[in-house]
């Protein structure tokens, strides 16, 4: 085992979850919008986005990609294809969760908000978002724990992350058991303190409360 | 009980604008799913009048009070402010004619629906900053005025989750009222108070919670009384 790749490997693994994570939260914007549009059509297109990005499993979608996308037109082309397919297929849950937020205000919330004359925009930026925001993001977080482990996924395209990285070192010659059981320690410094953050952030949530 | 239309500021005269009917409401309809709630209500407030809808549980109090304010949208009549036509069904409504005639028609919630995320002083102040566009001084000076009119000077900075229900309903009234409307409208105004009295004969029969003397009332009297104005069984 080369000691000294771990760290790169390690690194490209937080890239491709940190990458697929914000490419994810930037689709998951224009895929809600869609979602709750007033006109059928939007609503459509945004069901079928969802229906595909959940229903295909993460790993088809990354082979899909890494060869529809590999013709020589991007340099590190596994990586780029994990990050692009895993943030597709984790937009839907972050839609999910944007949607769980903002249906947990209750609807007495927008009534004040109307009731006091306030533009839509400033109660939704003032008063709901406030309160969903905690919500959404305790729920982004809990499934960035699953986005994480999906990266796992990306060793079958060729992308040098950590699973890649100690699969190649059991070939190699090293111990299976103990090289794994290193990945899976490696994975769960990162999923126990996002766990925690999710569980804080949510119990931190202030709700209107129902009468 | 009581659903109230109460115009003018419970608690003092506010500014009596020129008009001797500040409200009016014509033939005002209203379905939901095919059932018909409101068929034909027609209602004008005179300046300085105090009025109470009431009526049986589900017959309709708190869907006409709503369309006052254009939070239902009524199906068929109109709706003037001080002889203004504010509202006529069938007619493209614009959100800026519903926020312009929301600002002149006050709403306090039965529920109260205080902006969870602020406190008192600044659920009071939210609205006049971007609805009336006062500056935050402004603003939170006439909301410490109205919330220590209103008795709860010690509870400005609270959030809505520490205050009791007869609290929140008075930031509530705070905050519609400063935004110098000129009706005010109370969707079950009666649900906060901290104690019920019922009295008859000269004598209090019962004294509890609403909870206890509405929904569990212990003497005979007070039990035949709110079956009878309720409605029901």
């Amino acid at each position: 085992m080369q000691w000294q790749l771990l760290p790169a490997a390690v690194m490209m693994t937080v890239l491709i979850w940190l990458g697929a994570l914000a490419v994810s939260i930037l689709l998951s914007i224009p895929l809600t919008l869609l979602r709750r549009s007033r006109f059928g059509f939007a609503r459509a297109v945004g069901a079928i986005w969802a229906t595909l990005a959940r229903g295909i499993p993460p790993i088809v979608w990354l082979i899909l990609l890494y060869f529809g996308v590999a013709s020589g037109l991007l340099k590190d082309v596994p990586a780029v294809s994990a990050i692009v397919g895993l943030g597709l297929v984790n937009s839907a849950y972050v839609s999910d969760s944007i949607r769980a937020g903002l249906d947990s205000v209750p609807t007495g919330q927008w009534e004040a908000i109307r009731a006091t004359g306030l533009p839509r925009a400033v109660g939704l930026v003032r008063v709901i978002l406030p309160q969903a925001f905690p919500i959404m993001l305790a729920s982004t977080a809990a499934y960035s724990i699953t986005l994480l482990k999906n990266t796992a996924l990306a060793s079958i395209i060729g992308a040098n992350e950590l699973i890649f990285f100690i699969s190649n070192s059991v070939q190699q010659g090293a111990d299976p058991l103990p090289a794994f059981l290193l990945a899976g320690v490696i994975y769960m410094v990162f999923t126990v303190p996002v766990g925690f953050f999710a569980r804080w952030i949510e119990g931190r949530s202030v709700i209107a409360m129902v009468r | 009980m009581s659903k109230q239309l109460i115009e003018s500021d419970p608690f003092g005269p506010i500014q009596p604008g020129p008009q001797s009917v500040s409200l009016s409401a014509h033939g005002i309809r209203k379905s939901f799913a095919g059932k018909e709630v409101l068929r034909g209500i027609s209602l004008e407030l005179r300046q300085g009048e105090h009025v109470a809808v009431i009526g049986p549980s589900g017959s309709g109090k708190s869907t006409f009070i709503r369309c006052l304010n254009l939070l239902e949208t009524p199906d068929e009549g109109s709706i003037e402010v001080s002889g203004q036509r504010v509202f006529s069904a069938g007619d493209a409504l614009r959100e800026s004619q519903a926020r312009a005639l929301r600002l002149r028609v006050g709403m306090v919630f039965q529920s109260f629906n205080l902006f969870a995320t602020y406190t008192a002083l600044e659920n009071v102040s939210l609205a006049q900053r971007f609805s009336l566009g006062r500056t935050k001084h402004e603003a939170d000076e006439r909301s410490e005025q109205l919330l220590r009119r209103v008795g709860l000077e010690q509870h400005m900075h609270k959030h809505p989750s520490q205050l009791s229900g007869g609290q929140q309903q008075r930031v509530a009234i705070a905050r519609a009222l400063a935004l110098d409307p000129q009706v005010m409208l109370f969707d079950e105004p009666t649900s906060a108070a901290d104690r019920v009295a019922f009295i008859a004969e000269g004598e209090v029969q019962e004294i509890g919670t609403p909870a206890e003397v509405f929904g569990s009332p212990k003497n005979e009297r007070t039990r035949r009384f709110v079956d009878a104005v309720s409605g029901e069984l």
